[in-house]
């Protein structure tokens, strides 16, 4: 199924081939090349967004990103306050993200504004999207920062996603890039952007990635302490995406975009003793095409969008227990998705009301579960007072899910009023000579969110209950941001630290009981109280011109105690796999002749129960990663050389427990822009 | 020196560990050292495999009234392996089948040291006859392992997912469960594969048609045969089938688990009905040979596991021994064996490990 690696080396060779050929076939014009060759020069890095926002909001954009030393997406993902990510190692590995302390259900991920959604299971898996295909992420906690946004992105928490925006004014120009690295990885990826009239840009990229992923890992057994390797978790993907933007007259875009991805993964499994037997198999693939339309009339705006999304997964795990010697799952599943909107402003105040219609649909080769289908129609209307100091937003959002079943007793229907109120106030702005400025900012949010029940948590044979309930979470959070600008002269030093607390309380939680070893159900049961701390930090200078400093940091404090049971053992603890600090820092250095950027991820102990059993203990960690890079001119080219060393101490730790994450490794990039 | 090591660890462990736990429901009874035959007895914990807790492998010592956790990971400084489903003394050999860990363990009864790591595929159910130990393997085959060259020396195959196996007269009785095809209905099991292993024989007889999903299998001493159907956990209950001699099957009583000394059986059943999520738990003994009921009422009330996994009797006196979870919903913490004479009285409860599968006397 899985091409060997000389395959992968041939459509590697195939595609730079391709890269050049573009390259000759559409000459640049001299002033665009000047602008490309311009931004070679190390500049100055933004302000941090969402120091203003009501609502916690922590973006990292490409330069970001590259600054910050992350070599892949779920390494990125660690650089954002809140976050616990749960990787199951290595580049084919399931990464998912729960953000303060509610389940990754409640996540919800939105590309290129739209969402991305799984019905199935709940939660999307965010390693299908490299890293180098995007152009941005962020996370935004609590509530949209937009006024008017499609009723679906008002989340307890919603990673968003960007692809990188062609650059305005310019002709045909592209990316060619080849990555490759430790334990056969291989990424060749493309990106050609032009425009295609006067007020429309196209856009096309594709990428693959290879990985055989057979890095080694400490095993300790008792005294017995052995080198073992991965096995049986080779990877192959394909990504492919078409985008058009349309500046619409009067201040309007519209936005269209075509997404194909493929994969094939073997999946190694977690570590068992004393055997490394195992053929586990997934492949998905996904396509899905968006439009999102904005538009601006006086002092409205509108928002109009539509997504159809089909995804399919077929599992396998290969043995000759199982009947016909695998046991197979295989899901399809469809999404229809519509969200209109309209806002309104006029001075301070704003109103928007927004309207989500979508239907989910499944279906499997397991007869038991037949077709599922739910229709939800959420309904949000929008509050905002935005003055010059004071900025408060009220929003009350109204779910109504039906669910519909062939075969079968369909899940409980659902109807619930989700409110979230949040206020920003600039309590201190300080403007001094030459620039020098300090902004303080407070703010502060209460929320309730919920989540339906998934469908896997609804029908999957033995463990489904139609009767859950939605999980409720409530929450209130309070936080500042605060900005200290050193002005023009000297290192121009600037800092933006964020710290925000929250507390809240989760019920009717959805959990999965055992019966026996074979036969598990879902119930609504129990609650969890959650409280923590996000900070946020980010400085830079500039010790002389054309040379830049940058430090970025996060720290989480993250405390959730499950008050489900009094006589239970789990009763006050925290829940398995949830560590109490998480936190990543890194220091970049820009300068005209060589880039580098040294960061360290950490997270305390974590329990993989949550009893906190002896023996399931699993010890905090830190790892360190360096990169080096340089762009550099060739010809009509710019080239962009990256090598990347992660987990440059080796350090042998698990996120999941018994899947161990890969030790040191290096990634050598190579990238061509025209 | 690493025997004197581990020697004094066990001691050690031994004396700081009282036997009975004091938070029992109720004041724990010492236990009296009365016993003229079984020194000991292992319980293995099964540990949760995706929880990533290994299984183990704790000593009862009967008459001292001592309970040693973790003593094969003590004496062997490594773990006992991944899912450990049965275990049998044969000899001077404790023999375990580690489903997870595709071995089987042979160890020295009274020491727990190793002697030999056996491969062979999802071992769950083990048995013995004949100088010979028989596992069944998951993957559809009883595997045969000679006691005296600790090697494989034969496999057949049964039919998909043989879950537990005895020996009674010439004859092994496997359980066929078809059990990974929930999904089918178990279409493929509802039978008990009857294996001739008389005079080095090793081949499979015939099939005796039994209920849903066939798992525990015990013999009593009159070569009746007892299996518990255990059903699909929802619609069909579990029901345990007595196979006669003659191989006539007929319906015993209602029950889940099952213990068998002499022409007692001695039945667990435990029952969630998912609608309403009450569950009904009994503990019952009936006489083999013609089912009466001997006891309705085996266990007194008060003392009662929260959620029994698995119930054996001790062939030297008749105790009774019942694994247990620390609660219904808890399954990824240290479970209990409960201890009660064979007249149902209350004796004690042992701390033991994740999901205590099975006691294992010698």
């Amino acid at each position: 199924m899985i091409p060997p690696f000389h395959q992968t080396v041939r459509r590697t060779a195939a595609l730079l081939c391709m890269a050049t050929a573009c390259t000759c076939l559409f000459p640049q014009p001299a002033d665009t090349l000047r602008r490309v060759l311009g931004e070679a020069r190390v500049s100055a890095g933004r302000l941090p967004a969402g120091l203003a926002a009501a609502t916690p909001l922590q973006s990292l954009d490409s330069a970001d990103l590259r600054r910050s030393g992350a070599a892949d997406i779920g390494a990125a993902l660690r650089r954002l306050a809140g976050v616990n990510l749960r990787d199951y190692g290595g580049a084919g590995g399931l990464k998912t993200v729960s953000v303060r302390g509610l389940g990754a259900a409640h996540t919800a991920v939105s590309y290129d504004g739209l969402p991305v959604s799984d019905a199935r299971g709940g939660q999307v898996d965010l390693g299908q999207f490299p890293l180098e295909q995007l152009g941005g992420l962020s996370l935004s906690v609590t509530d949209a920062p937009e006024l008017l946004c499609p009723a679906r992105s008002v989340a307890a928490a919603t990673v968003r996603l960007a692809s990188p925006l062609p650059a305005a004014g310019r002709g045909l120009h592209g990316t060619a890039a080849l990555r490759f690295g430790a334990f056969g990885t291989a990424m060749p990826s493309l990106r050609l952007q032009g425009p295609a009239g006067p007020r429309t840009s196209l856009s096309a990229a594709a990428a693959f990635r290879y990985g055989r992923n057979d890095y080694p890992f400490t095993l300790r057994n008792g005294q017995l302490v052995s080198r073992e390797r991965r096995k049986g978790s080779r990877m192959q993907a394909w990504t492919g995406e078409l985008d058009m933007r349309h500046a619409t007259p009067g201040g309007g875009e519209l936005a269209a975009k075509a997404y194909l991805y493929d994969s094939h993964r073997r999946l190694p499994g977690q570590v068992t003793l004393y055997t490394d037997e195992g053929d586990e198999r997934l492949r998905e693939r996904t396509a899905f095409a968006q439009t999102l339309w904005h538009q601006r009339f006086g002092p409205f705006r509108l928002m109009a969008g539509g997504k159809f999304n089909w995804q399919e997964s077929r599992y396998a795990d290969v043995d000759a227990q199982y009947p016909g010697g695998a046991l197979r799952q295989h899901y399809w599943q469809r999404e229809w998705y519509a969200t209109a909107g309209a806002s309104w402003q006029r001075g301070p105040w704003g109103a928007a009301y927004a309207l989500d219609l979508l239907h989910d649909g499944l279906n499997s080769n397991l007869p038991d579960e037949g077709h599922a289908r739910r229709l939800g129609v959420l309904q949000c209307l929008s509050l905002r007072f935005a003055g010059r100091r004071l900025t408060a937003t009220a929003r009350l959002t109204g779910h109504v899910y039906r669910n519909r079943r062939s075969g079968g007793e369909a899940a409980r229907d659902a109807r619930r009023l989700a409110p979230v109120a949040s206020v920003s106030w600039l309590a201190l702005e300080r403007r001094g000579r030459g620039g020098r400025a300090v902004r303080l900012y407070l703010r502060a949010s209460a929320e309730e969110h919920f989540r339906v029940p998934t469908f896997t948590e609804s029908y999957y044979y033995h463990l489904g209950s139609q009767d859950l309930k939605p999980e409720t979470a409530r929450r209130a959070g309070a936080g500042l941001s605060l900005l200290l600008e050193g002005g023009d002269k000297g290192w121009r030093p600037v800092l933006a630290v964020t710290a925000d607390g929250y507390g809240g309380t989760v019920r009717d939680r959805i959990t999965s009981i055992p019966y026996n070893l074979f036969v598990w159900r879902t119930m609504n049961f129990g609650k969890v109280r959650t409280g923590g701390l996000d900070v946020t930090l980010r400085a830079q200078a500039e010790p002389a011109r054309s040379h830049l400093l940058v430090i970025q940091g996060n720290y989480s404090l993250q405390r959730a105690a499950d008050l489900s049971d009094h006589s239970s053992r789990s009763y006050g603890l925290q829940p398995a796999y949830m560590p109490r600090h998480t936190g990543a820092a890194s220091l970049a250095y820009e300068g005209p002749w060589l880039c580098a950027a040294v960061s360290v991820t950490g997270a305390s102990e974590r329990w993989s129960t949550h009893e906190h059993t002896a023996g399931t203990r699993l010890p905090g960690y830190a790892e360190a990663g360096l990169a080096v890079y340089r762009s550099f001119r060739l010809g009509r080219c710019r080239l962009s050389v990256r090598a990347d060393l992660s987990n440059a101490f080796d350090a042998q730790y698990e996120v999941v427990s018994r899947y161990p994450m890969p030790g040191r490794s290096w990634r050598l990039s190579l990238q061509a822009e025209w | 020196m690493n025997i004197l090591k581990y020697s004094a660890a066990l001691l050690a462990a031994t004396l700081l560990l009282a036997a009975c736990s004091d938070d029992a429901p109720q004041a724990p009874v010492i236990d009296p050292p009365t016993f003229a035959t079984g020194e000991g007895a292992y319980v293995l914990n099964q540990g949760s495999y995706y929880s990533g807790i290994a299984g183990s492998l704790d000593r009862i010592s009967l008459w001292r009234g001592t309970y040693t956790p973790g003593v094969f990971a003590a004496v062997n400084g490594q773990s006992l392996g991944d899912s450990p489903q049965a275990g049998i003394v044969y000899g001077s050999r404790l023999y375990i089948a580690m489903y997870g860990s595709n071995l089987v363990w042979v160890v020295d009864k009274l020491t727990a040291r190793i002697v030999k790591q056996i491969e062979t595929r999802e071992p769950e159910g083990i048995c013995a006859a004949g100088g010979c130990v028989y596992v069944s393997n998951n993957d559809g085959y009883v595997t045969r392992i000679d006691t005296l060259s600790l090697a494989p020396t034969g496999q057949i195959a049964v039919g998909p997912n043989p879950a537990h196996l005895t020996a009674a007269g010439d004859y092994l009785y496997v359980s066929v469960s078809d059990g990974y095809n929930s999904a089918g209905g178990y279409a493929d099991g509802f039978r008990v594969a009857k294996v001739d292993i008389a005079g080095g024989a090793f081949r499979k007889v015939k099939d005796i048609t039994v209920g849903m999903n066939p798992g525990p299998i015990e013999a009593d001493s009159e070569g009746n045969v007892f299996v518990v159907c255990r059903g699909d956990y929802a619609a069909t209950k579990p029901v345990i089938l007595k196979i006669a001699p003659d191989d006539s099957v007929t319906d015993f009583a209602p029950g889940s688990n099952i213990a068998v000394r002499g022409t007692t059986l001695y039945a667990v059943y435990n029952f969630t009905d998912w609608t309403t999520y009450e569950s009904e738990t009994t503990y019952k003994a009936y006489r083999t040979t013609d089912g009466a009921l001997l006891d309705a009422e085996l266990l007194p009330a008060g003392n009662l596991p929260a959620s029994p996994i698995d119930i054996d009797v001790n062939p030297a006196n008749g105790d009774l021994f019942i694994g247990t979870q620390p609660s219904a919903y808890d399954y990824t913490s240290p479970g209990y064996v409960y201890r009660y004479t064979s007249a149902g009285e209350f004796v004690c409860r042992y701390g033991a490990g994740v999901y205590p599968c099975a006691v294992i006397f010698y």
